[in-house]
């Protein structure tokens, strides 16, 4: 290793700031997208992905598709019903919260008011990057590294368990 | 003899009071005497709780339904193992429970350090003893277990039939020794702020029960789970229920700052946002119980609605301003002593690890009381399921994953990033390359690939790193058994952690195959018919019933085979409960493989045709969440036994090695 | 997160530290926004059909597409009764309520059926099944469920002539202003107990 150098303002510093962002930026990228794989085509699969967006009305906390009720069962058989009449997924939708409630949907419509429901956990993700980023901003070294100056003379298997001595020692 | 019990809970409750008082009064006047009186109480107070909750369990081991709770929680034909259940399985039982569990830890935290902590204890009295005091209360006063009906009924209610599985019977104890363990800590942070003792003896004297506690949450937050899917027959795990929510934000608020203490102890820095971290963590765990008892969000699991919820929110308000108000008038006691020196450096990263769990706590928070606000502000009641959560949350948690790998690497202070990086990039190409086997095999759904992708490069590393520090001991002359044994002994606490770390990992694994990947197929058959999902088949091979004392099962007999090669049968039922004819059972059948389940449901059956509808799920994967969370609970194990005597000999070593090489002493 | 300005070697002043002070007054403010939020959440069940106060309103569009108003029902008794076609105790109390909706049709009362969380085919299916002749209409966007605080079906309301709701029979003698069990015999409010009660409301508004 070569001696000390100054790392609070080299560029290697400035290479992990931006893996810090880059890290943001993928999970940034990772939000819109659906969780569930879309697959085209058969009624049934798309029948399938509209009930799995649907809440059961009676008894929350299972969505339409798992719902072991029969009245899910008849919802299910309408949405068929409904996709085979040529209806395209979003009017279906409209008309189950129009029967039954907003609470049919099985998350906040990214409509208005509901709209906060989305924004708000990116908005608290931000803010807390902001002040850790600002935070680090001020880092600044005080001394030189720790195993360097230990024992700067070693031989390389001691140098290896001094290191690994020294880590154990911070981890306690 | 349930007067026994009652009166046991208001003498508790009084012993409790007066513990809190005396013990401030003493810690104010410094008055010797009035400190041991008010500690007594509270080991009085504790032994007083052990009894009623005795009393009570006796109670339903002798079905005396003369006691409307015992009545309402079990009946003659309930097994012995959910007798016991039916003590915390209702309003007021889990809140006797749950005191209990308060005094009992603070009583057993008194003993074991109070010759260690004697400056702290007093005023970690007053904390217990308070909060034991407003538990008790509620079960003297608002939902006493020990009251009694007018008429003696011959038979009890039964047990809520949700309830009758193994891992529901464990669930809640194990999630109650979680939550209230976490009054520990928190008592610990505020003795040291009031006390002004707010070095690093506070953290050293709560970090077990932290660890222990956050175990605990862990295994009850994975019985849940585990319940769910055995028994509530909608095919998944965790639904992002608000119950379920209420228990998952003390767990990652404690997550946070198991790892953020570790900053403080090694640098002194963070020491503001400690204190904080751990208000938030115990505010979470009273919100959560509140949440879950007032029945403000419905959810899977609501208890009775009764009155404790104001009471409850007098009570919240009060810890958790008052908890901040003593923070910001001790803030000049917790100035730092260090400083972050690199943005490349552990310290950094735990700042983003955190930044991370903050993200997610307050999505699940948000997520989890948005319908109220929703109803509130627009009259309009909305539902926050799990599309929701899976797209706010699970990102972040693919953040923590990454911060996995890198965290054990980054060193103090200031890490040399160029070999930082050099230590990653084996682990890299590694991941990529199982990444593009995984592709040639079929899977390439973005998610999954991005999800098995990242589990496995911080997978590598772990592994990577526990392998190095086998082969540095080997090469000190220690056979290989030997070399692993020796390598936890000595340093339980990081390699205990890197378990954990992969315990998390394999859970993920599951979760992303589990969630990806999921097959869905239903059918209604004739005897004799079969159906196919996958590369499954399921053949109906007729009904049958059985008689038990407590319960009808109707079950349908489901032969299943794989590519012509028979894996046994399934046996899907409905559970009629004689007690509770209107809330029928439907038990999965499920049959477990290494790479995925078979899970079976009896749907319909029609009675004129004896024709049956199945549906049947093919879920990959599940088995790595059981294994993960098995994995993440032995590594706390490891990384939360006693080493006292290691940190010695390691010591001793350093030195001699530093002067054999001609180093001055650190 | 602590003040970091003191990076100058000299020591650490013991003044507040100025973010970390206006950290934990945002934390006690947002957490006791909170909380008045969740103690407003808590105070909502309160309302909700109250005995002698006048019973929420509601219109809808019965299954034949005609209007039905509570409001419209004045000096009338109505009898509302929540329902849906996949509950087996609804099915038990239909042919009471039918044959008590006929004994009492032109004596100024009206019974109103509210059919819950229900696909249009099933409910009519069931209306069909029991012979129900008086209005029913589906309760769309759950409004009418909600503005009663419904917890499950069948639920039965009485509102009088004056559009206020009455009390009936509950299950410790304590009179309920809805009852949350099928009208059957053995109930607290059983048919006949109802015949009997419509019989003093009608004599009462007559």
């Amino acid at each position: 290793m070569s001696a000390a150098r100054p790392a609070g303002r080299s560029p290697a510093s400035a290479a992990f700031l931006g893996l810090a962002l880059a890290l943001a930026a993928a999970l940034a990228g990772g939000r819109p997208a659906a969780a569930q794989a879309p697959s085209p085509g058969t009624p049934d699969t798309r029948a399938e992905a509209i009930a799995r967006e649907l809440n059961c009305p009676v008894c929350q906390g299972y969505d339409l598709l798992e719902c072991p009720l029969e009245v899910c069962a008849q919802m299910r058989d309408v949405i068929r019903q409904r996709l085979a009449a040529g209806e395209d997924p979003e009017a279906i939708k409209a008309a189950f919260v129009a029967d039954y409630g907003p609470q049919v949907l099985n998350a906040p419509p990214p409509r208005g008011f509901f709209l906060l429901a989305w924004l708000l956990p990116i908005v608290a993700l931000a803010i807390g990057g902001v002040f850790a980023l600002t935070f680090l901003a001020r880092a600044r070294p005080v001394g030189p590294a720790l195993a360097e100056s230990a024992a700067p003379s070693a031989d390389p298997a001691t140098a290896e368990r001094l290191e690994e001595l020294l880590s154990a020692r911070d981890d306690r | 003899m349930a007067e026994l019990g009652y009166l046991a809970v208001v003498l508790a409750f009084g012993a409790s009071v007066y513990a809190a008082v005396a013990s401030a009064a003493g810690a104010t006047r410094a008055s010797g005497p009035l400190v041991a009186s008010g500690r007594r109480a509270l080991l009085a107070a504790a032994a007083l709780a052990t009894l009623a909750v005795g009393v009570l369990v006796v109670a339903f081991l002798a079905h005396d339904f003369s006691l409307e709770y015992v009545w309402q929680t079990s009946s003659r034909t309930t097994p012995l193992y959910y007798l016991l259940t039916g003590v915390w399985g209702g309003q007021a039982g889990s809140l006797l429970f749950w005191s209990w569990l308060v005094t009992l830890f603070s009583a057993v935290a008194i003993v074991s350090r109070w010759r260690a902590d004697a400056a702290l204890l007093p005023w970690f009295v007053v904390v217990t003893g308070g909060v034991g005091a407003f538990f008790l209360f509620l079960v003297a006063f608002v939902a006493n277990p020990f009251e009694r009906l007018t008429v003696l009924p011959a038979d009890g209610n039964g047990l809520n039939p949700l309830l009758q599985h193994p891992g529901m019977a464990l669930h809640p104890p194990a999630l109650y020794l979680g939550l209230t363990g976490m009054t520990i800590p928190f008592a610990f942070g505020m003795a040291a702020l009031i006390s002004r003792r707010t070095d690093a003896g506070w953290i050293v004297a709560s970090r077990r029960w932290t660890l222990v506690a956050w175990a605990f949450l862990s295994i009850g937050l994975s019985l849940g789970g585990r319940w769910a899917y055995d028994v509530l027959g909608w095919g998944g795990y965790w639904g992002w229920d608000p119950v379920e929510n209420a228990a998952l934000m003390p767990w990652l608020a404690a997550t946070a700052f198991l790892h953020s203490v570790m900053v403080q102890e090694r640098r002194g820095l963070f020491r503001v946002w400690n204190m904080g971290l751990l208000i938030l963590t115990f505010g979470l765990t009273i919100l959560g119980t509140f949440l879950t008892r007032a029945g403000l969000v419905s959810s899977v699991h609501t208890f009775a609605q009764s009155d404790i919820g104001p009471y409850f929110l007098a009570f919240t308000t009060v810890v958790i301003a008052g908890s901040l108000v003593v923070l910001w008038l001790r803030l000049p006691d917790l100035a730092t002593e260090g400083r972050v020196e690199s943005v490349a450096s552990r310290e950094a990263a735990f700042l983003g690890n955190n930044v991370l769990f903050m993200g997610a706590l307050f999505a699940v928070f948000w997520g989890t009381v948005f319908p109220i606000i929703s109803e509130i502000v627009t009259d309009q009641r909305v539902t926050v399921g799990p599309p929701y959560f899976n797209r706010v949350v699970l990102p972040i948690f693919l953040g923590l994953v990454v911060l996995m790998a890198v965290g054990p690497l980054v060193a103090w202070r200031r890490a040399d990033p160029r070999r930082l990086v050099w230590t990653l990039a084996g682990p890299l190409v590694v991941s990529l390359a199982i990444v593009a086997t995984l592709w040639v095999l079929g899977v390439r759904h973005w998610i999954a690939v991005v999800g098995f992708g990242t589990a496995a490069f911080a997978l590598l590393v772990t592994v990577a790193e526990l392998a190095r520090g086998v082969r540095a001991r080997r090469r000190r002359g220690d056979g290989p058994l030997e070399a692993i044994v020796t390598l936890f002994a000595r340093d339980r606490r990081r390699y205990g952690g890197y378990v954990v770390h992969i315990g998390v990992l394999l859970l993920a694994v599951g979760v992303v195959g589990s969630n990806v990947y999921q097959q869905v197929a239903e059918a209604t058959l004739s005897e004799g018919e079969a159906m196919t999902i996958g590369a499954y088949g399921l053949r109906f091979a007729g009904l049958g019933a059985r008689d038990q004392p407590d319960k009808l099962e109707s079950f349908a007999r489901i032969d299943v085979s794989r590519e012509g090669e028979s894996l046994g049968t399934l046996e899907p039922r409905r559970d009629l409960f004689r007690l509770r004819e209107d809330q029928p059972m439907t038990i999965p059948a499920i049959l477990h493989r290494p790479l995925e389940d078979v899970y079976v449901l009896l749907g319909a059956v029609d009675p004129a045709t004896e024709r049956v509808t199945l549906k049947v799920f093919v879920n990959p994967l599940v088995s790595w969440v059981w294994l993960g969370m098995i994995v993440l609970v032995c590594g706390t194990l490891v990384a939360a036994w006693p080493d006292a005597a290691e940190a010695r000999v390691l010591d001793a070593e350093l030195k001699r090695l530093m002067g054999a090489a001609g180093a001055p002493a650190v | 997160m602590t003040d970091l300005s003191a990076g100058d070697g000299s020591a650490p002043a013991r003044a507040r530290p100025r973010a970390g002070g206006l950290a934990v007054l945002a934390a006690l403010g947002a957490v006791l926004g909170l909380l008045v939020v969740i103690g407003l959440a808590l105070r909502r069940p309160a309302t909700g059909p109250e005995i002698g106060q006048p019973a929420p309103d509601f219109s809808l569009v019965t299954f034949d597409g005609e209007p039905l108003a509570l409001g419209a029902q004045r000096g009338k008794v109505v009898v509302v009764n929540f329902w849906a076609s996949w509950c087996q105790p609804c099915a038990a109390e239909a042919a009471d309520l039918e044959a008590i909706w006929r004994e009492f049709e032109g004596r100024g009362v009206v019974f109103v059926g509210v059919n819950y969380v229900d696909t249009r085919p099933a409910a009519l299916a069931y209306l069909e099944a029991h012979a129900i002749t008086y209005p029913n209409a589906p309760d769309r966007g759950d409004r009418v469920a909600r503005a009663y605080r419904l917890t499950g079906v069948p639920e039965t309301v009485v509102v009088d002539a004056e559009g206020r709701v009455v009390g009936l029979p509950g299950p410790d003698g304590v009179p309920v202003a809805k009852v949350a069990a099928p009208i059957v015999a053995g109930s607290p409010l059983g048919p006949d107990e109802l015949r009997g009660l419509l019989d003093r409301l009608v004599a009462d508004a007559g």
